[in-house]
């Protein structure tokens, strides 16, 4: 009978901190015994063990320490994070598998490619479940609530409504910014790791030769920078998903990093030092043009793709700023002039 | 809606009411120094039972919360645990007495409009 008793509260206790274990012990064990008639039998002590209910229903009444892995108030968030990286992290996965595989030196058939690339999204689909979960687990924990998160640290007033005119000009192209992530991590993956990929691919006695576009020791006295910017460039593609609509301080940070953006592809773009002569040299084989031709052509890409870069950069920094004002591209002269007549 | 949930509905919605005044109850009861099981048989007599499996953990939440002072009595045969009010859980219960009566006199007017004058 007083077996009972100490293997309840044996079975209570050991899932409590060390700290309660014996004052909660020796308390529970006088109100068990408070509770029994005198002279107890076995079947009186069931009954009032059953009445205290199941140990570890007892032992979470005690120890009230959480029991949801996130809550309420992190649960938007959480599903919020958890869409978005899923909509990233399987596609992502699944190249580099595929890159991995086809790169594979003893080769391998179509199946081996479809396998891999299969698996590398079912693994990212289960990282994406598993780092999420727990990054908010352990937010969760460190007593971080709605309040607290970085999104919306200010009290809400009503200045934060979205403006009365619901354009959908000035919404975030959430699908846009997935894909710009998805490229994003692509290619520095791609850079980083296996830059060799880029070039020209061909197949010579059954097996690939590729003669890669850049001159590999050259390229990796720029793979910090590209990194670093990749980096940016996504956190401001997570922050662009979340957010959901264009802000004036969005349109500045979105203006900084196109100019970092179009400077480093300026500095990638002139420097002949960074195109392998090789891959120039088998091109013109290829293409059965003199030597020197593709040079001169390649001369004039590259001014071409400096252009290109900087009006590309220039009209996307102006567009964030005329998204987040609401404003149409075509009604910009009459905006402008109204200004201007303002001024007067 | 079937008949069986809405019964569980109640039954949840009840225990959700009950959950509130849970810590009232108690600490109305502590002004003298009482041990669990003490405890819960003057909330029975009062027609007000708490779980013991509730009132346990309970009793010593209020304690670190620094709503209620303990002290182990060992004079008699029996060990036992005395809780009772500190002097924060004296003014706690009275804000929350006084808090209650306040709510229950409005509920009263707003559910008055359905029974008027019939019971």
């Amino acid at each position: 009978m007083m077996d009972l008793i100490e293997r309840y509260i044996q079975a209570v206790t050991e899932r409590l901190p060390d700290g309660t274990r014996d004052d909660v012990a020796r308390e529970l064990r006088a109100n068990i015994e408070d509770m029994l008639p005198d002279e107890a039998g076995e079947e009186d002590v069931r009954e009032v063990l059953e009445k205290l209910g199941s140990p570890s229903a007892l032992a979470n009444e005690y120890r009230q320490s959480k029991r949801y892995l996130i809550g309420p108030a992190m649960y938007d968030a959480y599903i919020d994070v958890l869409k978005i990286v899923l909509c990233i992290a399987p596609v992502a996965l699944a190249f580099i598998s595929l890159a991995g595989a086809v790169l594979e030196p003893s080769g391998g058939s179509y199946v081996d490619y479809a396998a891999a690339f299969i698996g590398g999204a079912v693994q990212g689909v289960l990282h994406s479940f598993l780092w999420v979960t727990l990054v908010f687990a352990i937010l969760e924990r460190a007593g971080m609530d709605e309040g607290n998160l970085s999104f919306n640290k200010k009290e809400w007033s009503v200045d934060d409504l979205p403006s009365a005119v619901q354009s959908p000009m000035g919404r975030i192209d959430r699908v846009g910014e997935v894909a710009s992530i998805i490229f994003i991590v692509g290619f520095v993956l791609v850079i980083s790791l296996m830059p060799e990929l880029f070039g020209w691919w061909e197949q010579t006695d059954g097996s690939w030769q590729v003669f890669p576009v850049f001159d590999l020791a050259r390229l990796e006295a720029y793979v910090p920078a590209i990194v670093l910017l990749a980096i940016i460039g996504f956190c401001l593609s997570v922050y662009k998903i979340v957010a959901g609509r264009w802000t004036v301080p969005l349109a500045v940070a979105n203006t900084l990093f196109n100019l970092a953006f179009v400077i480093l592809a300026c500095l990638a773009i002139t420097d002949s030092g960074l195109w392998n002569q090789e891959f120039i040299s088998h091109m013109e084989g290829v293409f059965e043009i003199s030597a020197g031709t593709l040079e001169a052509i390649m001369e004039a890409g590259r001014t071409a793709a400096v252009v290109i870069a900087i009006l590309l950069g220039v009209l996307d920094s102006i567009m964030g700023f005329l998204k987040s004002k609401d404003v149409r591209l075509r009604d910009l002269p009459d905006k402008v002039l109204g200004l201007m007549g303002a001024e007067r | 809606m079937t008949k069986g949930s809405t019964e569980e509905l109640v039954d949840s919605l009840l225990v959700e009411l009950r959950r509130g005044t849970l810590v009232l109850t108690v600490l109305s009861q502590l002004e003298h120094p009482e041990y669990g099981y003490s405890l819960v048989q003057k909330l029975e007599e009062k027609d007000a039972a708490i779980e013991p499996g509730t009132l346990y953990p309970l009793l010593r939440r209020l304690e670190k919360q620094n709503l209620l002072v303990s002290q182990w009595d060992t004079s008699d045969s029996r060990p036992r645990k005395y809780y009772k009010l500190s002097k924060e859980g004296k003014e706690v219960y009275e804000r929350l007495k006084m808090e209650w009566l306040n709510l229950s006199k409005k509920l009263e007017v707003l559910m008055g409009g359905e029974n008027d004058g019939s019971d």
